[in-house]
């Protein structure tokens, strides 16, 4: 692992939010100062800002690419309890050939009356469309007819999905699959769910139960990427990372699932997968932001584990959780007959 | 070669330590593309953070820092990627056309390869250790030695993936009909160096580098160091039964090696038995307990437990079958190293020698970590079917197809690479193309050049959803830039009609609101007319009609510019943003029609008669009173809609008997 760059935000207070546009070439940034900023990456992996401005009246929590396909497109939720719909817009230089680009706000949208915590946009494939979540537990559908008129968005559906806060939401976003999204939320008793889109009667229902033993902060769906099998990944109160493994329709879940990701000495707060959903990186309150892979067998192993703390200190909780590295290690058999690397197959 | 413990190489590879400032109870984090992380401080838990707490954050707590763990934006390994991508391109393109030659010269240029990335390192080394210099700006964490440190280590990596592939080339390629061969060249060529006697030596140095000579096959060089010891006959005896030796060679007849074999060993154990000097003489006699294949000896004579089965290849059992090299390799173990923990390149080396191909890449890529070796070897063994083919259930697809696209995630990182990634994509079934398709969706469309080659890969790859998501991106931009007509001609393309209709209704804005060049018109029309489906004619047609309106007023033909003012209104060509723009122009020319209707020259041949009048004024009740007339009275002042109530009430009366 190597540090590329160091980027000085000079946001005047936390950032809550960085977003990674499809390319990778442009990041946004939010945080409590009521900013957004845009970045570019430049030459030789350097990153510069290229707008900023003033977006809501209360902190930014969640900040969001839409697809290139609908043009350049941001959405943002406040603690102000709207979301604002952002567009890049040319205009030409007078006297010039070039043009100067800036960030106009097309829309707000202001339907709760509590804080909007999580913000996503739908798979491309099913048009723009915008679902919010807010600290109620109530989850809103938005689409805008038109791309090429984003001051226009109509809401498509309403539905309470918890009594509490709901934390993070996550599209499943593989094609040729019904709407399907994965909710967090606050509520003990049923903290993750999934939600499906029933095409007969054009309603959102709750589809297969996930049973979790904490709330969980943060859920993300793996992109499928021609595997049979769909992954879902959760951050916990507990300090665990689990990962749930569901057959192709998301019905049912496999054997042994789901498998517990143990190594945070903290409350995990983010689980996210890599844009090929092959690795799950995970932050909590340890300080530590791990990565996880799958080996041969299907067994979830720590791959790197990513600190703020003196390398020392890593080591010693390297070697603390030198149990849950699970690395093919011939220590038993040297006659080598039943060796670790067992490989069936079909 | 020993690799180091993994537990501990994967501590120092991954552990980082980031600048101590960062809040690091809320270490934040998002995924870039490829190998990228985003960490940020702050605060992962969504509430409301309180001034107080805003006041006392760090400034240097509001840095992101970008990780990456691309290994191969040094210059030697992109040299390296190049040159054993061609290979690679060249075996799928052969595929089921491939000989035995085309994958004996696929390995030895990888291995070519190999060679060449070791001495480039090792010239990198050289040369940083007198300038060091970085192309990239890194932070503090990066010094001299570490690089220094990375790039030994990666050396002492390139060395072992050469033997790796050198070994499967000799077992499996070169001589597989010939195993013993195989593994003694190999051995040799790896293993061993030329020995040579110094002035310096004692007497036992100078016979322990002889019977090394022997143990380790190098009779040639057995010989030339007898040499230096002072002829006697029993030297030149023992010189001769060296020279004497049946060595296996290539395309040699089994059948006749072993009787070969078994009659120079009789000559060997005569000379032996029938020499008291010999016996008398511990060196000597130990050459020919050696050569006659005394376990003992052997065994007491070499120090690891490749040189041990070598040796035993040679001496005791050349014509050992394929399938037993595993067990016997097994058995050159001594009590203490079966002991200690058997380190994982011998593991490696033991699974190719038991043929269980599949363990050893699955070991390669566990233990070693490189994807590129598990790849390349994966998909050399495949085309000459060594390796297992069945999909794996837990991964859903076969062994080589896992490693090639794990090997396409260390490429993913580096945008430079992707003319690269998309082979080695293509030649994995189903998931390669999915993952493809998603790749070649997140190439940045700068300009039309990179837009073209991308619908050119799609094409070729019957990616037909993702050539239409291009074409809908490329539209997209390209309406964000005012460039409508290839916005129009991509948006088509990817047909979506309906975005195209709304696109024109921006083109449409633009002209309503400013002054447009005509070309630029043309070039819109032209751009419509390529819809073969005809869905966007309703508005070619008008812009056909602007375009000549503007004509006409630019050649002051007003009366030509009137007609068709009413022409394309009254067919409800014109969209209603136009209509306030197209009245207020017939005003104009109603203005000019007045002065001539003063001087008495007009009443026959009047454009705006008190019919045109009124159609005029119910059109713009209609807008106004529309529930859109904001949207349709955005491009004419207050004042103007005024005037238009105004000219068009007072021009009433005048027009009255006017036809």
């Amino acid at each position: 692992m190597k540090l590329l760059f160091q980027l000085q935000t000079s946001h005047d207070s936390l950032i809550h939010d960085v977003s990674i546009d499809f390319y990778g070439k442009r990041i946004a940034t939010c945080s409590s100062d009521q900013k957004i900023k845009v970045w570019e990456k430049k030459s030789q992996g350097r990153w510069v800002c290229s707008s900023e401005w003033k977006a809501h009246n209360g902190s930014i929590w969640k900040i969001v690419w839409a697809h290139p396909q609908f043009g350049q497109c941001i959405a943002s939720c406040s603690f102000d309890q709207t979301v604002c719909i952002w567009e890049e817009q040319d205009e030409p230089i007078q006297d010039q050939k070039n043009t100067v680009s800036y960030w106009a706000k097309k829309a707000t949208i202001s339907d709760g009356q509590m804080s909007i915590q999580d913000i996503k946009f739908a798979p491309s494939h099913f048009g723009l469309k915008l679902a919010t979540a807010d600290s109620s537990g109530m989850l809103r559908m938005y689409e805008a007819p038109d791309i090429m008129d984003l001051s226009r968005w109509a809401q498509t559906h309403e539905f309470q999905v918890s009594k509490l806060c709901v934390n993070s939401m996550s599209w499943n976003i593989s094609r040729g699959s019904i709407p399907m999204i994965a909710i967090a939320s606050n509520d003990r008793l049923n903290p993750l769910q999934i939600w499906e889109f029933i095409e007969t009667s054009r309603k959102w229902t709750e589809g297969l139960k996930l049973a979790h033993d904490d709330i969980v902060n943060h859920v993300d769906w793996a992109p499928q990427i021609g595997r049979s099998f769909h992954l879902i990944a959760t951050a916990s109160k507990d300090g665990k990372v689990r990962i749930w493994k569901l057959d192709e329709s998301a019905k049912k879940i496999a054997p042994n699932y789901p498998f517990v990701c143990e190594g945070h000495t903290g409350e995990v707060w983010k689980v996210e997968w890599n844009i090929t959903g092959t690795i799950l990186a995970s932050s909590a309150d340890d300080g530590t932001v791990r990565l996880w892979r799958a080996d041969i067998d299907g067994k979830w192993n720590c791959l790197s584990i990513i600190s703020t703390e003196n390398k020392e200190k890593v080591f010693q909780n390297q070697k603390e959780n030198n149990e849950n590295l699970q690395l093919n290690d011939n220590r038993d058999d040297q006659n080598n007959s039943n060796d670790n690397l067992q490989i069936e197959f079909k | 070669m020993q690799i180091e413990n993994n537990q501990e190489k994967k501590q120092k590879q991954f552990a980082t330590e980031i600048i101590p400032k960062i809040h690091s109870q809320n270490l934040n984090f998002c995924w870039g593309i490829g190998n990228e992380l985003f960490l940020f401080g702050g605060s992962t838990s969504a509430f409301y953070c309180p001034k107080k707490q805003r006041k006392e954050i760090n400034s240097q707590e509001n840095n992101i820092y970008i990780l990456s763990w691309d290994t191969t934006n040094n210059e030697s390994i992109s040299k390296f990627l190049s040159q054993t991508h061609s290979i690679f391109v060249k075996l799928q393109m052969k595929q089921n056309q491939l000989s035995n030659t085309d994958t004996l010269e696929a390995s030895q240029g990888y291995r070519i390869a190999l060679q060449n990335l070791k001495q480039n390192l090792i010239k990198q080394l050289d040369e940083s250790n007198e300038d060091f210099q970085l192309n990239l700006d890194l932070a503090n964490s990066v010094n001299p030695k570490a690089f220094k440190d990375e790039i030994e280590s990666e050396a002492k990596l390139v060395d072992i993936m050469e033997r790796v592939f050198h070994l499967c080339e000799n077992f499996f390629l070169l001589h597989s009909k010939y195993p013993s061969f195989s593994f003694v060249r190999w051995f040799q060529l790896n293993f061993t160096d030329q020995l040579e006697i110094e002035s310096i030596d004692t007497e036992s140095i100078k016979w322990n580098k002889i019977c090394r000579s022997i143990i380790h096959g190098k009779f040639e060089n057995a010989i030339n160091l007898l040499a230096k010891f002072p002829p006697n006959q029993t030297i030149q005896n023992t010189q001769k039964i060296l020279q004497e030796f049946p060595e296996l060679k290539y395309q040699t007849h089994l059948t006749i090696y072993r009787k070969q074999f078994q009659n120079w060993r009789k000559k060997c154990d005569k000379i032996y038995n029938s020499n008291e000097e010999i016996k008398q003489n511990p060196n000597l006699s130990a050459i020919y307990k050696i050569l006659l294949g005394d376990e003992n000896e052997i065994n007491q004579r070499t120090d690891s437990w490749i040189e041990r089965f070598a040796s035993k290849l040679l001496f005791i059992y050349p014509n050992l079958e394929i399938q037993s090299f595993g067990s016997k390799a097994k058995e050159c173990f001594t009590e203490k190293e079966k002991k200690e923990r058997i380190n994982d390149l011998d593991q490696i080396y033991l699974d190719i020698l038991s043929l269980n191909t599949s363990r050893a890449l699955l070991r390669i890529y566990s233990q070693i970590g490189n994807t590129w070796l598990s790849a390349h070897l994966s998909d050399l063994l495949f085309h000459i079917d060594s390796i297992q083919k069945d999909v794996l259930p837990t991964l859903g697809t076969d062994i080589r197809e896992f490693f090639v696209l794990e090997f396409c995630q260390t490429l993913l990182s580096n945008p430079s690479r992707m003319p690269i990634l998309v082979d080695y994509l293509i030649s994995c079934q189903k998931m390669g193309k999915m993952l493809l398709s998603e790749i070649v969706q997140r190439q940045n469309i700068d300009d039309e050049f990179i837009y073209k080659k991308l619908l050119n890969i799609c094409q070729n790859n019957q990616l037909d959803l993702e050539y239409k998501t291009i074409c809908q991106i490329y539209g997209m931009k390209s309406f964000s830039s005012h460039k409508f007509p290839s916005g129009i001609n991509a948006l088509l393309e990817a047909e979506k009609i309906e975005i195209v209709n709304s696109g024109i209704n921006r083109f449409f804005k633009k002209i309503v609101s400013e002054e447009i060049p005509l070309y630029q018109i043309q070039l819109v029309i032209e751009s419509l007319e390529s819809d073969k489906q005809n869905q966007t004619s309703k508005k070619v047609l008008f812009l056909k009609h602007y375009k000549e309106l503007c004509e006409y007023f630019q050649e002051n033909q007003m009366d030509k510019a009137g007609r068709l003012i009413l022409e394309i209104m009254k067919k409800e060509i014109a969209p209603k943003m136009f209509w306030l723009t197209l009245i207020w122009d017939a005003i104009v020319i109603m203005e000019e029609e007045e002065k001539k209707i003063e001087q008495e020259q007009f009443q026959k041949n009047s454009i705006f008669n008190h019919d045109s009048i009124m159609f005029f004024l119910t059109k713009v009740k209609e807008i106004t009173s529309s529930h859109q007339a904001n949207e349709y009275t955005q491009y004419i002042s207050k004042d103007q809609l005024q005037v238009i109530r105004f000219n068009l009430i007072r021009a009433l009366p005048i027009r009255i008997g006017l036809k």
